[in-house]
């Protein structure tokens, strides 16, 4: 089977490539980093299997981040596959860097074709310019705008054709050399300057949006104003008076009416399936689906954002302040995609500098609640605080970061010199696509859904059995026994009670979204059993049943926003930094998730001691690693950090 | 010659000498190389914005000053 290998520069177009040559819809972005795993997929083509494979972009041979690492190796290993043609992906706009990969795979004799994707966005004689690559390289150049399927097919259909006996040059010294970067500086500099001479005879001229750019990033407090204003937009959106409509027509029309219909359909069956399909369909997949279109909006929001360019410039405004903290501006992308899915966010640290930030950035995810939360977070919001929904909602994310800003402040007081160099290229601001949008909104959506609403009904199924049978397997209500999981969760039950919230059915929430944040809210209404049309009055029922008071609420949304990421999250954790990391950020959330509860029950109940108490620990938390930082040794090295592994045994020096 | 991150906004430089900087090689497979023409577009209080070639360059304070160029008349 052939194989088509697409390499380029970080943000080149590789992977819009990808989607269009293959119809997938992997995650496309206009920031560099988006792509931080090989992926592949097989496609049929003129009766022919053509497998198709998108890497991580890299600027020269030379790895130096894990996810670059990834393409060097998987350079090497189809390298030594004969019918495996490599496509070097190029940003028609940023040739003389874009060519340094193309030399150097020359230098090592690995056949490969180069791809010019964007030529919309310059101006240049295309023909000559073809002509003077074809001739340096010795290989098939071919201009294209990536999101073009029908200019795609035609240089499909050519690489195709050229991808056979491949690599019969290749020269494995010449590739370690390479990538161990020995002579790496005289060799750069001679290939830049042969990429110059050789552009010199084909002048490009870029077409790019230079003065949004100077009104953008040359005012960093404009920056920083439309930063602010932009998500507090976003929130508005979400979780306003449009959210909350979307969310209401779902629960009218998918959930009243076709639901509704399934259940009397069941229940015409039998009453058992009638039971089973009410709780399971209505209370459990319907209190979900509710949510749905303001996840989606959220999506969407995300994915505007992204495609335009504006989060590469807010990253640049923010690196300031999260160098205070510790982080990268890069940081920035990691942390706007755990607003979506804390678990793909966990991946995209992959792309940052060192480890030491890798570790720090995917250990703060856990603090900005990803999309999963908000179903529970505006069932209670909505319930106990109806009025300041909105707020009440808003409030509890600031917290949150607010705290995780914090935590990271105060454990980086030791390091705060020790600085990670931080280099980025700035992609070009483009207008929107609304197909891209479309398709980004539609396959987040689709994974989502598939994957939320597949284990909600698993989840609720096992939740309306358990919560059905007792442990000799007969109907718990009709013998007046407990059922098996109030009979578990009320073990665990009194481990909350100090928090407000000792009742068994919170307990059930709690551990199902452990498996799953979305489960909590089903899991939450199918234990009460709260039924979803009049969803607040039937809460109000259940809630007073289970003595869930104001209190209790504001202790639930604080704990549920702060403690233990769910199982994939962790297991991407494990991954990433290892099982020690998993355990710490696993039991490090649930404790501070537990005592900030705690706290805020007490103080929402009035006892202001508490709140005194609080305010005492704060500032002897911050008072301790003030002493630390003053009684840590100075590097001479550098005569500023506070790095251990900056400086050899024996030679810091006390302050 | 002075570093780059003495330089003004505005001002047009050619790199003349990149020093001992972490991650040197990224640096120079950015373009940092000696010869090429960068244009300061921003200089902020933790990094500096630079046009280099046909892109924008955003690079930190530290490292700015181990990148040694000089202006072009």
């Amino acid at each position: 089977m052939k194989t088509l290998v697409l390499v380029g520069n970080p943000n080149t177009g590789k992977t819009t490539i990808f989607n269009t040559l293959t119809k997938s819809a992997q995650k496309a972005s206009n920031w560099h980093g988006v792509t931080v795993e090989e992926k592949a997929k097989t496609l049929s083509f003129l009766g022919e299997k053509i497998s198709v494979v998108d890497l991580p972009g890299v600027n020269s041979l030379f790895a130096s981040s894990p996810e670059e690492k990834v393409t060097t190796d998987a350079i090497l290993k189809y390298s030594k596959a004969a019918d495996a043609l490599f496509a070097i992906v190029c940003d028609a706009g940023n040739l003389v860097k874009n060519l340094l990969l193309a030399h150097q795979m020359k230098m090592c004799g690995l056949d490969f074709v180069l791809i010019l994707n964007m030529i919309n966005e310059v101006r240049t004689d295309f023909v000559n310019l073809k002509n003077v690559l074809e001739a340096e390289f010795g290989s098939a150049c071919f201009l294209v705008d990536g999101r073009k399927k029908k200019s795609m097919r035609e240089v499909l259909e050519k690489m195709v054709a050229l991808a056979k006996n491949c690599h019969a040059k290749f020269s494995g010294a010449a590739f370690a050399k390479i990538v161990s970067g020995e002579n790496f500086e005289q060799n750069v500099q001679n290939l830049f300057q042969k990429s110059e001479k050789l552009l010199s005879k084909c002048p490009i001229l870029v077409k790019r949006k230079k003065k949004l750019d100077a009104i953008l990033l040359l005012n960093p407090w404009v920056s920083v104003a439309l930063f602010v204003l932009v998500f507090c937009g976003v929130f508005w959106i979400v979780f306003g008076p449009f959210g909350l409509w979307l969310a209401s027509l779902v629960e009218k029309y998918v959930v009243g009416v076709v639901f509704e219909f399934l259940v009397s359909c069941a229940y015409k069956s039998g009453p058992f399936l009638g039971d089973f399909a009410q709780v399971v369909l209505v209370t459990g997949v319907g209190s979900v689906l509710c949510f749905l279109p303001q996840i989606v909006l959220l999506f969407f929001l995300l994915s505007l954002l992204e495609d335009v360019g504006l989060l590469a410039r807010f990253a640049y405004t923010l690196d300031a302040p999260f160098r205070k903290v510790g982080l990268s501006g890069r940081s920035v992308f990691s942390i706007l995609s755990g607003f979506g899915c804390t678990t793909s966010a966990i991946l995209v640290t992959r792309n940052l500098e060192n480890k030491k930030l890798q570790r720090r950035t995917a250990l703060s995810l856990p603090f900005f609640g990803c999309s999963a939360k908000i179903p529970i977070l505006l069932v209670i919001s909505s319930l106990f605080f109806a009025k300041y929904k909105f707020l009440c909602v808003f409030l509890v994310y600031l917290i949150s970061i607010a705290l995780c800003f914090l935590i990271l402040f105060l454990t980086n007081l030791g390091s705060r010199k020790k600085q990670t160099p931080f280099l980025m290229e700035m992609p070009p601001l483009r207008f929107p696509s609304a197909k891209k949008i479309y398709t980004d909104t539609k396959s987040n959506f689709l994974s989502f859904s598939g994957r939320t609403l597949g284990t909600v009904l698993l989840m609720c199924s096992i939740i309306f059995f358990l919560d059905t049978f007792d442990f000799s397997f007969a109907i718990a209500t009709m013998r007046g026994t407990k059922s098996i999981l109030q009979t578990l969760a009320q073990v665990v039950a009194p481990i909350f009670a100090p928090l407000g919230f000792g009742s068994w059915g919170i307990v059930v929430a709690l551990v199902f979204g452990f498996v799953a944040k979305e489960m909590m809210v089903s899991a939450f209404a199918i234990v009460n059993g709260v039924a979803l049309s009049g969803l607040g009055a039937s809460l109000v029922d259940a809630t007073s049943a289970i003595c869930f008071d104001a209190p209790a609420a504001a202790a639930f949304l604080i704990f549920v926003m702060l403690f233990s990421p769910c199982a994939p999250s962790l297991k991407m954790i494990r991954k990433e930094l290892g099982v020690r990391y998993e355990a710490f950020c696993a039991l490090f959330q649930s404790v501070l998730a537990y005592v900030l509860a705690l706290f805020v029950h007490e103080i929402a109940k009035g006892n202001l001691i508490v709140l005194w108490i609080l305010i005492a620990i704060v500032i002897a938390f911050c008072l301790y690693f003030v002493l630390k930082l003053h009684r840590r040794k100075k590097c001479e090295v550098c005569n500023g950090c506070f790095d251990r592994a900056c400086s050899p045994k024996g030679t810091n020096k006390t302050i | 010659m002075m570093t780059l991150r003495e330089a003004k906004k505005g001002q047009k430089l050619r790199i003349c000498k990149v020093g001992d900087i972490c991650l040197k090689n990224r640096f120079l497979e950015f373009g940092f190389v000696v010869g090429r023409e960068v244009e300061v577009m921003l200089c902020g209080r933790a990094s500096t914005l630079l046009q280099l070639g046909s892109t924008l360059v955003a690079i930190d304070k530290a490292s700015a000053s181990q990148i040694f160029v000089e202006p072009i008349l």
